[in-house]
């Protein structure tokens, strides 16, 4: 009997939306420090086991994408940028995405600890909660230094595979997360200039929207500074070698350059903020060139 | 436009239970994917471990 639809969301979710709770786009970064980590440890890992401790990395970013997604459904309604996602869609149920979240983050924490070790598993459960329960649920709607603080969460993943590999932790992966860690303020206050409506429509507290432009832009150049330290430190400290150093110089050069020319500027009416999406998209570029330059320098040199 | 997009713009060619049958399908279809995929790691991370001496 023909019959009209009901909602999307009394219909079984699509396994694309699924997917989608994960944030795959996110996720590819994740996966690339990680990995970076992972292959410039000292120690090699079986390629399988190392297959195997990506693969937890990522399924545990999804596991924190998705009960972020979750948690943040009716803030991501009222954004431009995040509507289409499956919750606030209507695509799916939130009993559903919560579950495939919690099952998702116990997954992959059973099979790191089955194939990797416990100092993986634990670090990976540490960035998952903090993730969730720091940035989530108790930083990113009080303080305009929610993504400051959460950045911590982004930074676990090479302390993650540096620890799959050799069961400890080091000084070096402690400078990559030092190094994630301080580029994220400038990387999400670049977008965060050019997309603030949206974050003040939702009533998000980012720096722009709570303490203007000039601060934002402020921060954004005062950050960089300490960033380029922890990216530059590994070569002096002897952990790197001239490889590294001469690409982590140009980088930051690059990175610097565009930093300096958004904080010292002021946007004018209708403005299209060039120079803000140029800092966004080179900020991400810069993390897989820094990260892949590391990589080559253990390796090549 | 996605497919699934097609298949619910298109109320009057599919019933609802059509489409909850066809969601149901695409999925199982995933899950045996990945299910298999699970049992083929688990199985050489167990090979792995063993050649590496960590069999009790």
């Amino acid at each position: 009997m023909p019959s009209t639809l009901a909602s999307p969301a009394a219909l079984p979710a699509d396994w694309r939306d699924f997917l989608a709770l994960t944030k795959p786009r996110v996720m590819t970064l994740v996966v690339f420090t990680g990995l970076c980590g992972m292959l410039a440890a000292p120690v090699p890992i079986h390629p399988i086991l190392g297959f195997t401790a990506i693969l937890c990395i990522a399924l545990g970013a999804g596991a924190a994408g998705a009960l972020n997604q979750w948690y943040e459904a009716d803030l991501d309604a009222k954004m431009r940028r995040t509507a289409g996602r499956p919750l606030p869609a209507g695509r799916m149920d939130r009993q559903s995405a919560l579950h495939f979240g919690v099952g998702l983050a116990g997954f992959s924490l059973g099979l790191m600890y089955f194939a990797i070790n416990l100092a993986a598993t634990v670090i990976l459960a540490a960035s998952i909660l903090f993730y969730v329960f720091i940035y989530t649920i108790w930083l990113k709607r009080r303080t305009p230094q929610n993504i400051v603080i959460g950045g911590a969460a982004g930074a676990f993943p090479p302390l993650i595979g540096w620890a799959a590999a050799t069961g400890d932790v080091a000084l070096l992966p402690v400078l990559l997360f030092a190094l994630i860690f301080l580029w994220t303020p400038p990387h999400f206050w670049a977008l965060a200039l050019f997309v603030k409506t949206d974050y003040a429509n939702a009533g998000v507290p980012m720096l722009p929207v709570v303490a203007g432009e000039r601060v934002t832009r402020t921060q954004i150049g005062i950050y960089t500074l300490p960033m380029i330290a922890a990216a530059m430190a590994p070569w002096p400290l002897g952990l790197a070698g001239a490889l590294y150093g001469w690409s982590a110089v140009l980088l930051n050069a690059v990175f610097l350059a565009l930093a300096l020319q958004v904080a010292t500027r002021t946007s004018a009416q209708d403005d299209t903020m060039v120079p803000e999406k140029r800092l966004f998209k080179y900020s991400i570029l810069y993390l897989f060139l820094i990260f892949g330059a590391l990589v080559a320098d253990r390796w090549f040199a | 436009m996605t497919k699934r997009d097609d298949l619910l713009s298109a109320p009057k060619a599919l019933t609802e239970s059509q489409v909850i049958r066809a969601r149901q399908q695409s999925r199982a279809r995933v899950m045996a994917v990945l299910l298999f995929a699970f049992v083929a790691l688990v199985f050489a991370i167990s090979l792995v471990k063993i050649s590496q001496g960590h069999a009790p």
